[in-house]
């Protein structure tokens, strides 16, 4: 999936995170992560939306992320939505990516 | 749009009662309300303002939400929602500034520190790289030498007073770097200003030009450069901006003098100036002021290109602006600019 503008989803409440995912100017996926819980979760936060970037075929991003304790499974739904703006195929979805 | 018990709301300035609401939440806050938003909203607890909040450019402003709101979820609320307004108006590098007592709250709302300024005013932004890679940009553009100039200019129009302080600074330095403000807030759109000075400076050799980006004198850095303000809020964002120079910019292009013509004419730009003169040096870069070039008994800035423009008095720039902006001035391109800057003839810069 080709980002071609940036793409945001979630909003700043409790138990939300806030994704935006923007084209990186260099290779790679690069994640920038504020969160009420990096302490205990941040690893598992990276973890979660590096996982759902690759599964579906994201490359070449920078994702800004603002967590205010969100679960995996919301994590994992903001980063789809988000990526799925910024490639500007929101009414296409593919369900079999997930 | 709502959020279980709490309403938002887009506020419109005409809407009286509610901007008196408005006005009153921003002055328990110690904030002045800003009457030239292009956004602004409220979150509203029954009927109850409770939190509000503006757009304007790719700044947040007049943010408030009511002491008895503060250090919960309402203000969570107000900045997704603005950052959400923002995202559907394409900007999505986004800068804010705030008392350093709330720095915490925008912290953990994603926003870091650009600078901080006399424990008064903070700046921040919600990229944690964004200085570092418009640094890094600028950095490519680094020349060598004993003697690294820069001037900032706005350039609206370019003058022959600009030529001329471009001049000198060319031949008194090694090399010369010239930031043109890049906020579209005058009345020559940033293209045709750039456009000029190009135009206008391209027998001189030991320059380069760069757009001044978000971080030199914007409608980020420095808003009271575009708007009225107060004169200590003045004296404040004149130090945010200039230290923000002097800290980070001057030393990615190993700049060492900073050019300024003297001004006789508006005060916050003179406010401006003294700043430079007390801040700078802790930094190692010295201030240069120019008495300006003087025409018929004044001297020429641009206001007056301007004034002239507005009194359809094309006739009289000519001894005021070099051959490339007075050709552009006649041509059909240049007309349409004309239309737009008496348009704009109230306003200062």
């Amino acid at each position: 999936m080709k980002i071609v503008k940036t793409g945001m989803a979630g909003t700043m409440e409790s138990s939300d995170i806030n994704i935006t995912i923007e084209k990186n100017q260099e290779s790679g996926i690069k994640i920038y992560l504020t969160s009420s819980v990096e302490k205990q979760f941040g690893d598992q936060i990276r973890k979660v939306i590096l996982e759902t970037l690759e599964q579906m075929k994201v490359n070449d991003v920078v994702v800004r992320a603002v967590d205010r304790g969100a679960l995996d499974c919301t994590i994992r739904a903001r980063v789809q939505s988000a990526a799925m703006r910024g490639a500007m195929s929101e009414n296409q979805i593919d369900w079999g990516l997930f | 749009m709502s959020y279980n018990e709490f309403r938002i709301k887009r506020i419109d300035t005409f809407e009286k009662e509610i901007m008196e609401e408005v006005q009153y939440l921003l002055k328990q806050n110690d904030l002045t309300v800003d009457l030239f938003l292009e956004e602004r909203i409220g979150i509203f607890d029954g009927k109850k303002l409770i939190a509000t909040g503006g757009i304007k450019g790719n700044t947040l402003r007049c943010i408030a939400v009511d002491k008895a709101h503060q250090g919960g979820r309402v203000l969570n609320i107000l900045i997704g929602e603005l950052l959400n307004i923002q995202y559907h108006r394409n900007v999505n590098h986004i800068f804010l500034f705030t008392k350093p007592a709330s720095k915490r709250s925008f912290e953990f709302l994603g926003f870091h520190v650009v600078e901080e300024v006399n424990n008064e005013v903070v700046l921040m932004e919600n990229r944690q790289d964004g200085l570092a890679s418009y640094l890094k940009g600028l950095s490519k553009h680094k020349v060598d030498g004993e003697k690294i100039g820069s001037i900032v200019i706005n350039g609206n129009p370019f003058t022959l007073g600009h030529r001329y302080l471009i001049e000198r600074a060319g031949r008194e330095n090694d090399y010369l770097h010239i930031f043109v403000l890049s906020s579209d807030e005058s009345s020559f759109p940033y293209r045709v200003r750039m456009q000029l000075i190009e135009e206008g400076t391209n027998d001189i050799n030991n320059i380069t030009i760069h757009g001044g980006g978000d971080y030199i004198i914007s409608s980020a850095t420095f808003p009271s450069y575009f708007i009225k303000e107060e004169s200590n809020i003045v004296g404040l964002h004149a130090a945010l901006d200039v230290n923000i120079f002097g800290k980070y910019i001057a030393p990615c292009l190993g700049i060492n003098r900073r050019y300024v013509g003297e001004e006789p004419y508006c005060a916050v730009t003179r406010e401006y100036n003294k700043t430079m003169e007390k801040i700078l040096p802790q930094y190692g870069i010295e201030l240069v002021e120019i008495p300006r070039k003087g025409f018929e008994g004044g001297y020429i800035s641009a206001s007056k290109v301007r004034e002239a423009i507005g009194k359809d008095e094309i006739e009289k720039i000519k001894g005021l602006v070099p051959p490339s902006t007075y050709s552009f001035l006649i041509s059909e391109e240049g007309e349409k600019v004309i239309k737009r800057v008496k348009a704009y003839s109230t306003k200062r810069h």
